[in-house]
């Protein structure tokens, strides 16, 4: 049977991509679309979300749109730079034709999880707004989610929108934290992995040669994400594979070297949106301790759960996966 | 013939901090013009007594002057767990012979470096408390110090907390007024030490140079590699042996220019060094931050280290 799933997303360039992949997959039932701020506003995003429903024909497939803005503080930036200001490489697709659904995304989700106990894995490739408020609203939710598979973060890498804070993570740090601390098994696909996982451009060549709707598209929102790439990172027409990578995760997770530890979010400072992966338990040992973690005291009472994080990966076998299902 | 690059070394020794002094006097490209002792990998008695006996072992012929106990704000933190009970367990060392100037370290700094014929370097593995406290007491003396090497920081982690390593952690502050100096910085941090490892093959072709201070490099090296090999490390990692490799062969070291700012608060990142890698924040590179060495290169250095002392008991 095919695993149920909600995309939580901010369509995005490679959100799209990695929603594609999935649309394609018959391993993936996909619920719902949730829509969130992240690459673009996010009432953009959901017209990406519908035109992505729209496009080979899966228009039953609900679209909620979900929240506009961080928890706590004001929106710091969107990744128009990265996406385009319509989130699809400023091509100004047509308009869809599809309603949204009239709830909101945290409502949703809640919804759709309380439906089918145990049974949905939570896929948010965008900032975690909704999913965290999904969580605030109804808690009852966290131990019938049958998991959270996240993009997002970086435990032992750099940062792609700070120094040291990956972007979904830093537009909304609080609500990441929740996320982190909150009873479910999350699993934290970041750029441990993400930007171990290459795209060049003979890739996409033979992508393209597919011919279908899916691949069509993203040849004409791709260059974009590639300009991004190659200004910051000089990569000649070759990409880091983010949000896509959660999708070859939920398919083939043999194909990803996870660790496990506790994950806390850094919502202040210079390290705002800093993922902590503890894997020596610092933060908790101190806690116990009656001391802070250097010497500032941390609220912590009980060790949060452990996310598993993926460290290494199968950089073909992932290529492989998404080609055959995207091309298909 | 260049003339020798003038030094002050600054540590907390600390069995990568004796290495990395035993390094610094076997070079004919350095002159150790004094020591300092600063708290960190164990309490400033037992590092300063540490400093003594390392410079009696080595025969460094300088003056020397111990640090305080405490970091320019908050609690000291110690090692004792890497490091053991003195702060440098392992091999019986000489009873010191070198006894500390009437002087705190940050007044023998002042005094070298405005004594000095040449502007100095100062090469600090251990916490930047002494550093810090001279560039805050004597500013005038910023134009007559020509470099500062530290181990310390990492860019992507740290090893005491998830984010911060020990040196830097231990006195954030004082790492703040060094980074924010304008001086030139070299930063032997975690990218690089992580990968300076000295495996045990690599201890027993030092033990078998023969010579005292080589038989008891070795044995440091056998401590130090006993508490990493609990960590899963495939060897010992010589973090504070970079920051002087850096300053006598630099061409095995692979560096990025980057404008560091220190994370001084918080609950999770106190003591981070983060690294401007994107050039957001469009200010010029403060810290030239290694990233990489040539394992071997670095080994060798260290071999040829510990025979120079065979060569000078002849």
């Amino acid at each position: 049977m095919a695993q149920k799933i909600i995309i939580d997303t901010d369509p995005g360039i490679d959100d799209a991509m990695a929603i594609l992949a999935a649309l394609h997959s018959p391993d993936l039932e996909v619920l719902g679309l949730t829509t969130v701020f992240g690459n673009t506003e996010v009432g953009l995003c959901s017209l990406n979300a519908l035109r992505l429903v729209e496009l080979e024909g899966n228009d039953h497939i609900p679209v909620a749109q979900g929240c506009g803005q961080p928890l706590v503080h004001d929106i710091n930036s969107f990744s128009a730079g990265v996406h385009g200001k319509d989130g699809f490489g400023n091509t100004n697709l047509p308009l869809p034709h599809g309603k949204l659904d009239p709830r909101h995304a945290a409502q949703f989700i809640i919804d759709t999880v309380m439906a089918n106990p145990h049974e949905v894995i939570l896929a948010p490739i965008g900032p975690l707004t909704n999913i965290a408020m999904a969580y605030r609203l109804e808690p009852r939710i966290a131990p019938l989610v049958k998991e959270v598979v996240l993009m997002g973060g970086c435990a032992f890498a750099l940062g792609n929108i700070s120094a040291v804070a990956e972007a979904n993570i830093y537009h909304d740090p609080h609500a990441a934290e929740v996320v982190f601390a909150a009873p479910w098994k999350v699993t934290m696909v970041g750029l441990d992995v993400t930007t171990k996982i290459v795209m060049r451009p003979e890739y996409f060549e033979k992508l393209y040669a597919a011919g279908n709707p899916a691949v069509g598209l993203l040849e004409k929102i791709q260059p974009c994400y590639q300009d991004f790439h190659e200004q910051i990172y000089g990569m000649k027409g070759a990409i880091h594979t983010h949000d896509p990578a959660v999708i070859a995760y939920l398919l083939a997770p043999e194909l990803f070297r996870c660790e496990e530890m506790p994950v806390y979010v850094v919502t202040e400072g210079l390290c705002l949106g800093k993922t902590i992966a503890d894997k020596h338990h610092h933060v908790f040992r101190s806690t116990q301790a009656g001391k802070g973690i250097g010497e500032e005291s941390v609220a912590v009472v009980v060790e949060r759960p452990s996310t598993t994080i993926p460290l290494g990966v199968d950089e073909d076998g992932v290529l492989e996966l998404l080609f055959d299902l995207l091309a298909k | 013939m260049t003339s020798k690059i003038p030094i002050i070394l600054d540590g907390d020794p600390g069995h990568d901090d004796a290495i990395a002094w035993m390094l610094a006097k076997a070079s004919d490209k350095l002159e150790i013009l004094a020591c300092t002792s600063v708290s960190g990998n164990q309490s400033i008695e037992k590092t300063s007594y540490n400093a003594r006996r390392v410079m009696t072992l080595l025969g460094i012929d300088a003056p020397f002057a111990m640090g305080t106990e405490e970091p320019l704000h908050g609690e000291p933190i110690h090692a004792g767990n890497v490091h053991g009970e003195t702060g440098l367990d392992g091999p019986a060392l000489p009873d010191p012979e070198i006894e500390a100037e009437p002087l705190s370290a940050v007044e023998l700094m002042a005094k070298t470096i405005s004594t000095s014929s040449q502007p100095v370097t100062i090469v600090a593995t251990g916490p930047l408390t002494n550093v810090g406290a001279l560039l805050i007491l004597h500013p005038e003396l910023k134009p007559r110090i020509a470099h500062i090497s530290i181990m310390g920081g990492g860019l992507a982690f740290g090893n005491w907390t998830p984010a911060a390593e020990f040196n830097i952690l231990v006195d954030p502050e004082a790492a703040d007024v060094v980074f924010k100096s304008g001086l030139p910085i070299t930063m032997a941090g975690l990218d690089v030490t992580l990968k300076a490892l000295v495996f045990p093959e690599d201890f027993e072709r030092i033990r078998a140079l023969g010579n005292p201070v080589a038989v008891v490099v070795a044995e440091w090296l056998d401590f130090f590699y006993n508490f990493h090999r609990g960590l899963g490390y495939a060897g010992a990692p010589l973090h504070d042996a970079v920051a002087v490799a850096a300053l006598i062969k630099p061409e095995i070291l692979i560096v990025e220019d980057y404008y560091v700012q220190i994370e001084t608060s918080g609950d999770f990142c106190r003591g981070a060094t983060v690294a401007d890698h994107y050039g957001f924040r469009q200010q010029p590179p403060n810290t030239h931050a290694l990233v990489d060495i040539d394992r071997e290169a670095f080994i060798d250095l260290l071999a040829e280290a510990a025979a120079w002392y065979g060569k000078e008991s002849e």
